[in-house]
């Protein structure tokens, strides 16, 4: 069964996104802080652990990076759901990063393609 | 059931069937030893903030919390009655907390005194920080946080008024109840008190000072607990209290402070009282000397027939057992002033309301005669001040060293000189040194509370028992951390009222074994009493 595509969806739709190029990668992130004892012991307190996911587009159509973008414009939450990776598998909640927009090739206002990376932050914690 | 005492020769005293009996008793759960999962190296911390926004459901806003910072005092001297706090900033981006924001679903209930609890949960414990109501509600639009404060449960108890009753041969929680419900505070916990007070008066006083007040005397202490219930600690409670946890230099204490401070010195206590006693029914009022007062300005003199006059009379001393003015006996009326006329006693009505330390009074002439009240009187119980008590404890070593510093307790629920000089004595014990205070950071412990007695480890080969007195707490990104203020503890008097129960049947004397708990170690002593 051929790997389904990543979406993005939210109440106003869904954006389903080209499999994206070499270099993506899913990102452990921890929230916490170390604290040194007077004994010189370190401590960790440990407030969230969640993922950061991150799709890296050499190229993107002007048609997909339109759609990606009025969604992240939406500015609410969106359900990440992409079958590549298993903590994407179900969807999971998240906050959109969308890097700067760079020309890669071709010409005119629609005839053109980019290089874009979508950072996705999970909202809640796992722990 | 059989009951019985047997002999050392094996001779049985007595036997009696004794009926089953239900028995009720109330315990509480106090955090006892630190659990391991609070000093494990690496801890999971979570926030949890509910917020009663309709006054009836509780609705969880944890997805909103950034940060929080709690403090909690307990006055170890003048046991002045302080309020917990908790600042809370929660992230406001979508406007939920903005008081002018209509179309946030909370809108209607962005109020003050809206109930409020937090607490932290560390390794899948959960422990309740703060139990009380939002103060204020400041949204920075610019940062897109809201910052809320809140007071703890004392809010409800901030400029009320004592009740104007007189007690009598109270203890201090016998006292600090109906205070409580005076303002229908229902959820309390109180221990018995160790003080008897023969007369309490509570004239003007707010509620607030009024029960700081009853704690000096007892030196116990009152506060609003976590959870939100009000709770007293009698003096033995304080007194016998064992160290909760040892704060190690290892695993615990991120910073220790045992600076030198000038400014907490106490060296030179005064306690002052005037305890009041109850004096026995007596007169407590007179209209004096009739014939030689004004019979239209003075009251209770003449009264017009068929007419009446009334007064409200302000008695010196609170009273109890007031006596509605008996015929004869405490007034009487006659057509003449000196009484030389017409006997008109029987023609008189008499109204009569009695409050603490005054009482209202109609007198009504039913006679077709204007009268002269050629007496009239008033009887009651007063209240008197039986004794002036002032004690001063002074501490020459540290008066010579920093000058005197001195502190002034003045508390009528002091009904002893022994009492007072016990008082005075605590005062200057944990004051009388520039040491008197040491500050600790660490890893935060959410078990502990301000009056529980820690052991601080101050090097690796030295450690000392200290009371909590203050903590700051801190939960945000950076984790669940504390600062606590650390005094002395309290030193048990040296001699202290034991109390022990027994069955013992018969009429001849025994010797009979207690456990008697004094200071902060349980001893057993013999006692020889005369059983009757």
């Amino acid at each position: 069964m051929a790997l389904a595509k990543p979406t993005l969806a939210s109440i106003a739709g869904t954006v389903t996104l080209p499999h994206p190029s070499r270099g993506t990668k899913v990102a452990p992130v921890w929230i916490q802080a170390k604290h040194t004892t007077l004994g010189g012991k370190t401590r960790q307190e440990v407030m969230a652990r969640k993922y950061q996911y991150v799709l890296v587009y050499e190229v993107m159509s002007v048609d997909t990076y339109d759609a990606l973008e009025d969604k992240v414009e939406e500015l609410v939450e969106l359900t990440f759901t992409y079958g590549k990776w298993p903590q994407s598998t179900a969807g999971v909640t998240v906050l959109v990063e969308l890097s700067d927009r760079k020309l890669v090739y071709g010409t005119g206002a629609t005839n053109y393609w980019s290089g874009v990376t979508l950072t996705l932050t999970e909202v809640s914690s796992r722990i | 059931m059989v009951w019985g005492y047997t002999y050392s020769d094996g001779s049985i005293l007595q036997d009696i069937t004794m009926p089953t009996k239900t028995a009720t008793s109330k315990a509480s759960i106090i955090y006892g030893a630190t659990p391991s999962s609070l000093t494990q190296t690496i801890r999971e911390v979570a926030a949890k903030l509910e917020i009663k926004w309709d006054g009836n459901i509780w609705t969880e806003e944890t997805d909103y919390f950034l940060n929080a910072q709690g403090h909690e005092r307990v006055n170890s001297v003048t046991k002045e009655f302080v309020a917990s706090e908790v600042d809370f900033e929660l992230d406001n981006t979508t406007g939920r907390f903005s008081p002018e924001n209509t179309s946030s679903p909370i809108y209607a209930y962005l109020n003050t005194n809206i109930e409020v609890r937090v607490g932290v949960t560390i390794e899948g414990s959960y422990y309740r920080m703060f139990t009380g109501r939002i103060k204020s509600i400041s949204p920075d639009r610019g940062g897109g946080v809201v910052n809320i404060n809140c007071i703890d449960n004392t809010s409800l108890l901030i400029d009320k008024d004592c009740p104007r009753a007189l007690y009598e041969d109270k203890r201090t929680d016998e006292l600090i109840l109906p205070l409580l419900q005076e303002e229908g505070i229902a959820n309390y916990e109180l221990d018995q008190g160790d003080n008897v007070i023969a007369a309490a008066w509570f004239k003007d006083m707010k509620i607030l000072p009024a029960i700081s007040k009853l704690c000096v005397a007892e030196r116990g202490i009152a506060f609003f607990d976590r959870l939100g219930k009000f709770i007293f600690w009698n003096r033995t409670h304080l007194d016998k209290q064992a160290s909760k946890v040892t704060l190690t230099i290892d695993d615990v204490l991120t910073n220790l402070d045992l600076s030198v401070r000038d400014s907490d010195i106490k060296n030179s206590a005064v306690v002052k009282a005037k305890p009041r006693a109850s004096s026995g029914v007596q007169v407590v009022w007179t209209n004096g000397n009739v014939p030689a007062l004004n019979p239209y300005t003075d009251t209770l003199v003449w009264i017009p027939n068929h007419d009446q006059q009334v007064a409200y009379l302000e008695i010196e001393d609170p009273c109890t057992g007031w006596i509605t003015p008996v015929a004869d006996t405490d007034y009487t009326a006659n057509t003449l002033v000196d009484g030389s006329g017409t006997d008109r006693t029987s023609d008189i009505k008499i109204g009569f309301t009695a409050y603490a330390d005054a009482c209202y009074i109609t007198v009504e002439n039913h006679s077709n005669d204007d009268i002269y009240l050629t007496r009239f009187q008033i009887r009651a119980n007063p209240l008197k001040v039986w004794t002036w008590i002032k004690i001063v404890e002074k501490h020459e070593t540290s008066i010579s060293l920093y000058g005197e510093r001195e502190i002034e307790v003045e508390n009528d629920f002091i009904t002893t000189e022994s009492a007072a000089k016990e008082i005075a004595s605590a005062i200057i014990r944990r004051a009388w040194e520039a040491k008197n205070k040491v500050g600790t950071q660490l890893i935060g412990l959410p078990n502990l509370i301000c009056g529980d007695v820690v052991t601080v480890e101050i090097t690796d080969d030295d450690s000392k028992d200290y009371m909590i007195e203050d903590i700051n707490w801190e939960l945000s990104e950076r984790g669940f951390l504390e600062t606590f203020k650390l005094v002395n503890p309290p030193v048990p008097a040296t001699i202290q009222t034991i109390r022990a129960i027994g069955n013992i049947k018969g009429t001849i004397n025994r010797t009979v074994a207690a456990k008697a708990d004094i200071g902060r170690h349980y001893k057993t002593v013999t006692a020889k009493g005369e059983i009757s």
